[in-house]
Order: C-alpha cells, then structure tokens, then sequence
C-alpha cells in the first residue's frame, strides 16, 4: 500500500508519497494543477486521482481545493491538523510552537504533548504571506529565491494591506531607497506582522514551516524582533502534505 | 398607529406606552429580501466603504420610510449612531437619543432619568410603561424556557438566534410574537433532543453571516448559546424596570459582560467560543481582553457583508472544531 498527502495551496500543489518508508515529493502550481486534473466526475468538479501519473493507495488532503476530493479513498483534514502532524513528523517533537507562512494566509499553531492547544490563523489579509512577497518580486524584478537575502538598513514599510504596500514601495523607489534596502524592509515587515501571534510563545521551541519559511530574511527578523532563534522545518513547503501522509500511512497501519 | 425604529435595543415598553409600534431597524435591514441593496443606497448616499455596514442597512431602512420616527442610542452602543443621526435630522428625520450610563456613578437615577426623558418625548407613560413590563414578563419567562430548551438539545442554535434577536421589537407585533412562540415551543418540546459531543457560545454582536449556524450545525456541533441576542431577551427582567437595564450586559463595558459570559460558559458547559465582530466595529479591540480572560478556546471571525461565509472563515472554524474535538478525547 502506498501512502500520500497532497496540500491544495493556492499558490503550489504539494504531493507527498511514501512508497515502503521513502518519500518522493511533487509539486505543482495550483492553477496548472487544477487545470490538469480537475475533471466534471458524476456531474461534480472533482480532483481525478486516477489521472495522477503514479499510483496512491491511500491519501490525505488538506488546503483551499480539498474539498474537490470527493473520492471514497481520500480522507479530508484542516491545514491545522495537516501542518501540526507535519511538524511533529519532521522533527519527532511534541511540545512546540508552529509558525507557518503559507501563499495566502499564515497561521501559529501551539502544540503541546502532542495535542494542539491554541492556534492562530489570520483572517482576510495577505499581506504576511507569501502572495506579498510574490507581488514585490515582481515589482522590483527580483527572483523570488534572492528576495530573502536581504536584511540589512530595512525600509519602514507602514502599509497595512499588501495592495497599499505596492504603491508604497513604488513610492519608495522613487524616493531614490536602494532596492536591497526596500527588500529588507519587506522581509521585516513580513515578520512584524507575525510577532503579535508568537510573542506569547518565546518560551517555547519554535519552527517555521511553509514556503516563506525558506526566506532567511523573513527568519531573520522573526529571530530578532523576539529575540528568539527559530528552527526552519527540514522541509518547510512540503510539510503540510508531509502532515497528510503521516495520517495516511497511519491509517494502513 | 406610528412606527418608531430604534438603533439598538432600548426599553421597549416605553414606546408600547405611547401606543407606538416598536421597530428593529437591525431587523429591518437584515431580514429585508435584499440587503446588499440596502448598503448600495447607503454608500451611493456617501456612506465610506470602510464603515460598518449595519449602520448603512440601518440608515436605508430608515430613508426607505419604515418608520416615522427614530430613537438612537447614543451611549452604550456605537459612535457611528452620532453622526447616522445627524444626517437623519438633515434629511429631516423625527429622532429622540436614548443613553445608557458610561462608568459607575450614580448609574440608577440617570438610567430612570433617560427613560422618563424617552418617555415624555415619545409621548409614552411610566405607569403603563411599567404595566406593560408585567404584562410582558410570562412572555419573556417564555424565552427563558426556549433558551433552556436550546442547551438541552431540543431548539437548535439558529432557531435560538432568530428567537431571541427578534424579542427586541417581538416583531412589532407582541401578540402575534407570543402565539407564534407557543406553537413553536409546543413543536420545540415534542423533537427528539439532539446532543452533540461539542458545545459552542457565539459572542458578540448578531451576526451579518448568512449561514454560520448552518455551516456549524453540518458540521455536528451544537450553539448552545448566543450571548447578546440572550441579552437582548432581558432574560433577568425583575420588578424594577430601571434596574433591569442595568443589569442588561450588551450596552456596557466588557467585564459586566464578562461576568455574565463566564457563568453561562460553566453552567451551560460550553467547550469553545466564537468572538463574532463586525469589520470596522470598535468591539475588536476587546477581543484581547476576551482572549486574556476566557480560559477555554476562543475563535474570533470577522464578517462585513450579508453573506455566506468565505473559505478562509470556514477552514479556521474546521479547525477549531477539529482542536476542540482533539482536547476532549
């Protein structure tokens, strides 16, 4: 039997399988992946795993397009749970605090004996996620694996939503701010709005987990403004889906 | 007979006394086959986008002629309400301001002071004002009995909500409110109880949300109690009219409410709270003290629009199902 987890983010879709104890992962972008594999099934829109170029025998499914797996061999669970029990099997811990920035949304998770205590998950604003990033990228002409490299004479960036942030940074631009130092300024503002949710946790061990995770500048600020040192998750973007292929495989156990 | 709309909850049996019809204008707005259109008026008015957006449904019902005249209440509820009514005396709009008392100081007689002020301005009487409380009073133990009704499993956490947000005006119409909760209630006592392994509170102010408790009740949990909408029930109304509102929680600060919240968490066992806030509503920033001083979990949601709950409202609330249903085992 061969265990999977897939994570529907709304930027990447994260395919895990566990095929006798070996993970292989697969990612794709989500609307390439939807316009591959979501097909009218039964007068539905559903995800056709039977398209899937390899085989899974068990899957757990998490993120935005989790519902459009209607199948009887796909269990459904919430992003909490999917990136709570991801953490926990990347790391083999059961008592931490989980930060994770994902395409649209980020969320703090409190995880205490193995249980989940409290979490956090921001409301209708992108603007701590990935999606800003993505859009800034764009603007400055910046590949998104550099833009984290940043972090030195930050710009104070006062925005409070992304879209106002893009005319702020034009603005900056204008002003004659050098681009590192404007991309530092993203890289921190990312991260200060994320501290209200995590600074009742500096006792704890922290883990950063999703796909913003992989900016060290992001980190980097997170660590200083808490004054804290965060340990991002061996696979940061994947550990959603990772969370789902636990269950999965537990279940065939 | 005149129609007067009210803001907010005030004492309604004033308004009866004046052989006046009492008028929710919230209820008008929402209840209303459109309400998005009613925000559209509001904003094409002038209205800011980023305002609340019962205010704006408050000021259509309002220019859409529901009502003859308004009583907005101008201390206990929302600062919108200060400049709504300016605008509705520009527009010439009949209104008479109704205040709770702010702070601790002599809080009786300026609550007798406000209602015999409302009384002589609405053209009511504090003699039949206060008969008609006693005549209300089987009523309202009747609302006592359907909010029991709800924890016991037999009324479901909509039904609560609708029930108890529409005693504010008992739908201006109190004898035919009453015969409709009889059968209702009668209904209610013959189902088969349904009992759900979680228990939910909802606080804060009636939700714009179309389908929280349905999207809550597909998922198997049960609401079990709506904290304002109970308030607006005036579950505690005794023989001292005045004192009543002032043992009344929603008009407030948030630790009298808190009082009342935590001794219902307890004795209605509740496992989880929904913090309901409306966007742009100053009771956000109360969240922080909700959080600090509740100890079971908390959720807050934000709605703005009439409308159904978004993706992203409902995968947290997954999830906080999901955690609470991990604590109990």
């Amino acid at each position: 039997m061969i265990a999977g987890g897939i994570d529907l983010g709304s930027r990447f879709v994260k395919i895990v399988i566990n095929n006798r104890g070996e993970n292989h992962y697969l990612i794709f972008d989500t609307i390439e992946f939807y316009k591959e594999y979501v097909k009218k099934i039964d007068n539905k829109m559903a995800i056709d795993i039977s398209n899937f170029p390899f085989r899974i025998d068990k899957l757990f499914a998490t993120g935005y397009g989790r519902n459009l797996l209607n199948f009887s061999n796909v269990q459904v669970i919430s992003e909490i749970k999917a990136h709570y029990m991801g953490a926990m099997e990347q790391t083999g811990e059961n008592n931490f605090v989980l930060v994770d920035i994902g395409g649209q949304d980020s969320k703090v998770i409190f995880v205490r004996d193995g249980y989940i205590e409290d979490f956090v998950m921001n409301d209708k604003c992108a603007a701590s996620s990935g999606r800003f990033i993505e859009t800034v990228s764009s603007i400055l002409k910046v590949p998104i694996g550099d833009m984290g490299k940043f972090v030195n004479d930050p710009v104070k960036l006062s925005s409070t939503c992304s879209v106002f942030a893009e005319s702020e940074i034009i603005g900056k631009i204008a002003e004659g701010y050098p681009f590192e130092e404007i991309m530092a300024g993203v890289n921190e503002s990312i991260a200060k709005r994320i501290l209200p949710h995590l600074k009742k946790y500096t006792k704890h061990k922290i883990f950063a987990g999703g796909g913003v995770a992989m900016l060290e500048g992001v980190i980097f600020f997170m660590e200083k403004h808490l004054n804290k040192k965060i340990q991002t998750l061996p696979n940061p973007h994947f550990n959603g889906a990772i969370g789902c292929m636990a269950y999965a495989s537990r279940k065939i156990d | 007979m005149k129609r007067v709309g009210f803001t907010t909850t005030i004492p309604v049996e004033v308004i009866l006394s004046a052989d006046k019809i009492p008028v929710d204008l919230n209820n008008v707005f929402i209840t209303s086959e459109s309400p998005y259109k009613k925000i559209d008026f509001a904003e094409e008015y002038g209205f800011p986008k980023n305002s609340c957006n019962w205010i704006k449904g408050i000021f259509t019902a309002v220019m859409e002629k529901n009502v003859d005249e308004v009583v907005a209440v101008i201390e206990g509820d929302c600062s919108n309400t200060h400049a709504l009514i300016e605008i509705f005396r520009g527009e010439g709009v009949k209104v008479h301001t109704f205040s709770y008392p702010y702070g601790d100081l002599d809080k009786y007689s300026f609550i007798k002071r406000e209602i015999e002020q409302l009384a002589l301005s609405l053209g009511g009487d504090l003699r039949k004002t206060q008969e008609i409380a006693r005549s209300l009073m089987p009523l309202r133990k009747k609302l006592i009995l359907l909010d029991k009704l709800t924890v016991d499993g037999y009324v479901s956490g909509f039904e609560n909500h609708l029930w108890l947000v529409s005693s504010t005006d008992f739908n201006s119409d109190v004898q035919k409110f009453e015969r409709d909760l009889d059968s209702f209630l009668s209904k209610a006592a013959g189902r088969k109880p349904i009992k759900n392994r979680i228990c939910l509170g909802i606080i804060g102010v009636p939700t714009i949300f179309t389908d929280l408790y349905q999207f809550l009740d597909s998922k198997s949990v049960s609401v079990v109690f709506n904290e304002v909408q109970r308030q607006f029930s005036m579950p505690f109304m005794g023989d001292d009219y005045y004192q009543n509102f002032l043992d009344y929680t929603y008009p407030y600060d948030i630790f009298h409410r808190l009082r009342d919240i935590k001794k219902e968490i307890e004795e209605r066992k509740i496992d989880g709270i929904i913090h309901y806030v409306q966007s742009f509503c100053y009771r956000q920033i109360q969240d922080v003290v909700i959080k600090k001083e509740l100890n079971i979990p908390v959720i807050t949601i934000e709605g703005n629009d009439p409308e159904s709950l978004d993706a992203r409202t409902k995968i947290r609330l997954e999830s906080f199902i999901e955690m609470l249903e991990g604590r109990k085992k």
